[in-house]
């Protein structure tokens, strides 16, 4: 079977949702809310947008569950702020043309910029691998903020599916808060939220635990998470390895790949940008198409739920090309636009191992 | 989309580079977004050095906007 065959066949996931296609948009945080928080008319207009250009799954860029830590302003926040019937209106214009639309849930943490907050909120008071401006002193969390924005991440999953998004994703990448709880060098706690990687992935499961809680069994729960952070000493790939074999006990429906924060930002094609050989790498980086696909390959064995990766589909008309031969071999793809949907992180899906 | 690194030896090392250019890159996705939100298409004419430029005049105006919609405002906290 061909890429673009395959590419284009439907996918039911583990909860029974099904994706028409095997391309979905990447979480891109769009920066158009309403001064309170609310979703727009331009958010509106967007998702329409990328709903009408055809893609399985899109996925929302980071919606905040707590207005004290956006990870900038611009952000969607749901945080007894109401705007629930802009969310409805955003979750519509996001499905006309009958594709998945999940809600991303996000809290930044160490990385919620200064001028949204002077004291983030952080596993520890560890500013390492934190960009030098920009960024407020750090401030450990008490066991009691840790329980209550676990409770944050299951009442936002739960607003998503009563505004009509057919599912949702933690962010657990990228260096903002379920990501830092993973990093050794961000997370230096002594208890049982720090320590051991078993110990370190407790705030990612336990979040992912709330929202499968929150929405029921038959709604799409996804993670992404980093294949690595690209910080000597930090979260690497066999930790990786090690956290994607603990998900595997989880009910998910997808784990998205994806790598960097910050100061490394691999996930636009940046790696360690301290390292004197980063703009090498960076270019070498650029050349590969879809630079997550080695993890991805390591992962597909030990991981059971299915796979999709971000980042590196760079060459605009190899993609174009992909997309029209999907559009010549698919009858489920009618009418689309003769563009992909593709913007700065469009991501493919790697075929589904197998179902829980 | 990339910068000409060679223009900039000498001038910015490698990691001010990076952050410079990364930063370049995302105001030129912000803008782009804003485009197609507001139903223009993408400006494929817009460098990554204007970049930005054109993201601080989109806040700007933005921040007039809020500033019109008084009493919509909700500090951060």
């Amino acid at each position: 079977m061909t890429a673009a065959k395959r590419i284009a066949q439907s996918m039911t996931l583990p909860c029974g949702a099904v994706l028409p296609n095997r391309i979905g948009k990447s979480a891109t945080q769009e920066g158009l809310a309403t001064p309170l928080g609310h979703a727009s008319e331009l958010n509106v207009t967007l998702y329409r947008r990328w709903s009408e250009g055809g893609a399985g799954l899109l996925i929302s860029g980071d919606v905040m569950v707590d207005y004290s830590h956006r990870e900038r302003p611009g952000n969607i926040v749901i945080d007894d702020n109401g705007g629930i019937d802009a969310l409805r209106r955003w979750a519509k214009a996001g499905q006309v043309a009958g594709n998945q639309l999940w809600m991303q849930i996000n809290q930044p943490g160490r990385q919620t910029p200064i001028d949204v907050q002077a004291h983030p909120m952080a596993p520890s008071a560890n500013m390492a691998g934190l960009p030098p401006e920009g960024f407020g002193m750090l401030r450990a969390m008490t066991e009691a903020e840790i329980l209550d924005l676990i409770e944050r991440f299951g009442r936002v999953a739960a607003t998503a599916r009563e505004a009509g998004f057919t599912g949702v994703q933690l962010h657990a990448a990228h260096g903002f808060m379920a990501s830092s709880f993973l990093s050794p060098l961000c997370n230096t706690r002594d208890d049982a939220w720090g320590g051991s990687l078993e110990n370190r992935a407790r705030f990612m499961i336990e979040s992912l635990r709330a929202m499968r809680r929150a929405v029921g069994n038959d709604f799409a729960l996804s993670v992404k998470m980093n294949a690595a952070d690209f910080h000597k000493g930090g979260f690497d790939m066999e930790q990786s390895m090690a956290v994607i074999a603990m998900l595997n006990a989880e009910s998910l429906d997808l784990l998205e790949i994806s790598g960097g924060n910050y100061d490394a930002p691999a996930m636009i094609g940046a790696m360690g940008s301290g390292s004197p050989l980063a703009r090498k790498k960076a270019e070498r980086t650029l050349r590969r198409e879809a630079y997550f696909m080695e993890y991805a390959r390591r992962a597909r064995p030990i991981a059971t739920m299915p796979l999709m990766i971000t980042g590196g589909s760079a060459r605009w008309m190899r993609w174009r090309r992909l997309w029209m031969r999907m559009q010549l071999t698919s009858s489920a793809l009618p009418g689309h636009s003769a563009h992909p949907p593709i913007f700065r992180q469009s991501c493919s899906m790697a075929k589904r191992r197998k179902s829980r | 989309m990339l910068l000409d690194r060679e223009a900039y030896i000498g001038k910015l090392d490698d990691r001010a580079f990076n952050l410079m250019e990364s930063n370049m890159q995302l105001a030129w996705m912000y803008v782009q977004l804003t485009n197609l939100g507001e139903g223009k298409d993408i400006d494929w004419d817009l460098s990554l050095e204007e970049s930005p430029q054109a993201f601080a005049d989109l806040e700007a105006a933005r921040e007039l906007a809020r500033r019109a919609a008084r009493g919509d405002v909700v500090p951060a906290q």
